[in-house]
């Protein structure tokens, strides 16, 4: 009996080391209460199933083996991309500078092919030395078919076949040298860059069509003092004749937040005399706060050759200096959207009066016959002083592409696209967009030649 | 007598059962939570995870296949070449479908991602929650697999996963700029291979989860078979994989530099 007692005076202690044995921390509760929470399903937001069931019976590789590189040396890369379109147009007569379609002659519909082939490789197994060609053809149901936004086209003829890009680079350790016909691209905004000079500019909205590339020499040296581009070119013309030296020098450098860089672009004088536009801009891009960037390019040109007309339609010259900038934001919205705003200011574009006075001038002059050095006042991006550019772009499931951009003039006119891009298959791409360019007869989008451009097509790419 | 037995049968009791509840009472508390005991602590565990993944990538070059599934088919396919120098300099350049070639996706620091798209030779700098090839992996999900340099850890305990045992980390982020706030992360006991995440937003709602296994044994145990789950939309699944892997690679000064996305 006093065992007894004895056993159960001390028996909290007992039972205190028995308990003392149970899982008492989260660690064992976890492995007391869950044999497996790969088995938990109810609980589980994904429902407990086997995460690895799909590609149980999938070993083998997905996509074909000739898209794989091979190790030690990539082969040679070939890429072949054709499109078919079709465009039905709303043609705009009341158009100042193309008064009821007069001298332009535009059709409300075109049929166009397009082909773009790449084909590239290298020389040796370390992937020192390689070349490259990109050549584009395309050819058009009527001659004069103009696809793009500012009535200026990819394809001001019937035909056309170019060499867009041909030329071979080295890359050695820190240094870069490339010689031959290829595209460059300065600056850090997304839809305009004012100092983007040594190749052609490009459509803010649809900047695909613009291709080709412009024959130099570049050299460039990486270091701790940054990357160091020169660019040495002539003033060459669609036929490559040339006769000015054109050259350029960029320095860019970065830090944890911020990349940013300084352009200096000059040349030789134009064969009457006048001094070449030169160019030094700086541009920038940084991250904020997550998920959104801000971006500026400045660009200052020397001489101001641009034609100017007064009340009495007089053509002038300003001359001196001027300065093109933009400020941008890009926003990632999450679910696979996006959203660039910019604003461009131009100081070399017109005033309120000045773009009137153009306007009044081309009533007049037009008004008897095609007066083309006119016609070529009419610049695109240049009739205002200030531009406000929005892009959103939206892909949901996993094969459509949304975008939506519009441009809005300080005049009130503005241009507006909106494509939607379907994926039929890893080769095959459905293409439609839609471009609208709204204004009164005094704005700029106002005056442009279509209304409204709406475009379906195929693209294929092997 | 009988007093005297009583007594030295009761002592007897005592001195069994106080030491058998504190021994059994100390047996019982974690081990990571004595100090000095040679458990690892919640950072060892996840910096060996860490390294089953990051080391091995180190100065390698892998080629890896995206599937995107959805309602349990396969919608698309995706194969990019990767090129790793370390945690935070990685290039990733699509190869398959056509249509997407040569787009490349840079991080050229710990928070400076950059896309470069060919069809407009152009580099634009994006943000590391950009979701990769139109995956359900974000930019740093797969190119900085150290999360040790971005969050903080807790054992949460440990749990059978796979038939497996794992330890289960708690991690917080260490800021805001994290691109999640909480990662509950699954780490294999036996050698530190990482088993699976689930990805927790700032407003706490579980967003994703991603489950890792290793199939080749040329991987050096690493990861290379990859699932990643939503859990707003059940039937939409990515599968990444890792084709071939190549070591001990030596790239150029300049390779990861958004400078010289441009050049090739």
């Amino acid at each position: 009996m006093h065992i007894a007692l004895a056993v159960k005076r001390y028996s909290h202690l007992v039972l205190l080391g028995i308990l003392a044995t149970l899982p008492i921390s989260s660690e064992a509760q976890a492995e007391e209460s869950n044999a497996d929470t790969t088995s938990a399903g109810v609980d589980d937001p994904f429902g407990g199933e086997d995460p690895f069931a799909l590609i149980e019976n999938r070993q083998e590789a997905t996509a074909p083996e000739s898209a794989m590189p091979q190790n030690g040396g990539r082969k040679s890369q070939k890429r072949v991309e054709l499109f078919l379109k079709g465009f039905y147009s709303s043609i705009n007569n009341a158009s100042r500078i193309n008064p009821d379609n007069r001298f332009q002659h535009l059709e409300p519909s075109t049929g166009m092919v397009e082909a773009r082939v790449t084909y590239s490789g290298y020389l040796d197994q370390q992937e020192t030395l390689r070349w490259l060609f990109k050549g584009y053809g395309a050819g058009s149901s009527y001659q004069g078919a103009q696809t793009s936004l500012q009535g200026g086209g990819d394809v001001p003829i019937r035909s056309k076949a170019r060499i867009d890009e041909i030329f071979a680079d080295w890359k050695g350790d820190r240094m870069f040298a490339s010689m031959g016909k290829r595209r460059i691209t300065w600056g850090h905004a997304q839809g305009f860059n004012p100092v983007n000079v040594v190749a052609p500019p490009r459509d803010p909205l649809n900047p695909e069509y613009q291709t080709e590339g412009q024959p130099l020499i570049w050299l460039s040296d990486s270091g701790t003092l940054g990357n160091i581009d020169l660019v040495l070119t002539r003033n060459y013309d669609e036929n490559w004749n040339a006769d000015q030296n054109r050259w350029g020098l960029r320095w860019g450098g970065s830090s944890q937040k911020i990349d940013y860089a300084v352009y200096y672009f000059d040349g030789g004088a134009y064969r009457d005399g006048r001094a070449f536009e030169r160019m030094v801009g700086g541009s920038f891009t940084a991250d904020v706060i997550p998920g959104m960037t801000v971006y500026g390019e400045a660009a200052n040109f020397l001489k101001n050759a641009r034609n100017y007309y007064s009340a009495n339609f007089a053509v002038r010259q300003k001359g001196g200096r001027y300065t093109q900038g933009v400020i941008g934001s890009s926003l990632d919205l999450g679910s696979k959207s996006s959203l660039f705003v910019e604003l461009l200011y131009n100081s070399q574009g017109y005033t309120q009066e000045e773009r009137r006075n153009y306007l009044q001038a081309a009533d007049v002059r037009l008004f008897n016959g095609y007066d083309p050095a006119l016609a070529g006042d009419f610049v695109p991006l240049s009739m205002n002083r200030n531009y406000l550019l929005a892009n959103y772009k939206k892909e949901f499931r996993e094969r459509y592409n949304f975008n939506l951009s519009t441009l809005k003039a300080r005049d009130g006119s503005s241009s507006t696209r909106a494509a939607v891009y379907y994926a039929l298959s890893d080769y095959y791409e459905l293409r439609t967009s839609y471009l609208y360019y709204g204004g009164n007869k005094d704005s700029e989008f106002g005056n442009n030649p279509y209304r409204g451009l709406f475009e379906i097509g195929l693209k294929a790419s092997f | 007598m009988k007093r005297v037995w009583l007594f030295r049968t009761t002592a007897a009791i005592r001195l069994i059962a106080v030491p058998l509840a504190v021994a059994m009472t100390v047996l019982a508390v974690p081990r990571e939570s004595i100090a000095g005991e040679a458990g690892p602590t919640a950072l060892q565990i996840l910096e060996r995870a860490d390294d089953h993944w990051d080391l091995n990538l180190k100065n390698s070059k892998v080629e890896l296949e995206l599937l995107v599934y959805r309602e349990n088919k396969l919608r698309t396919t995706y194969r990019m070449s990767l090129k790793y120098q370390d945690n935070y300099h990685v290039l990733a350049e699509t190869i398959y479908p056509p249509r997407n070639e040569g787009e490349k996706m840079l991080q050229a620091g710990r928070k400076n991602f950059w896309l470069y798209l060919p069809n407009i030779n152009k580099a634009v700098k994006i943000s590391e929650s950009n979701s990769l090839s139109n995956s359900d992996f974000s930019n740093t999900d797969l190119l900085s697999p150290r999360l040790s340099h971005e969050y903080v850890p807790n054992i949460a305990g440990t749990e059978k996963l796979f038939g497996t045992e794992a330890y289960k980390l708690e991690l917080q982020a260490k800021d805001e700029s994290s691109p999640y706030a909480k990662i509950i992360y699954w780490v294999r006991k036996s050698d530190y291979s990482p088993l699976r995440r689930d990805y927790y937003t700032f407003s706490q709602q579980l967003l994703k989860r991603l489950d890792m296994k290793s199939t080749s044994r040329s991987m050096n145990g690493m990861p290379d078979t990859f699932v990643m789950s939503s859990v707003l939309e059940k039937d939409k699944k990515t599968v990444l994989r890792y084709l071939s892997y190549q070591p001990n690679v030596t790239y150029k000064q300049d390779t990861f530099s958004s400078d010289a996305l441009m050049r090739r």
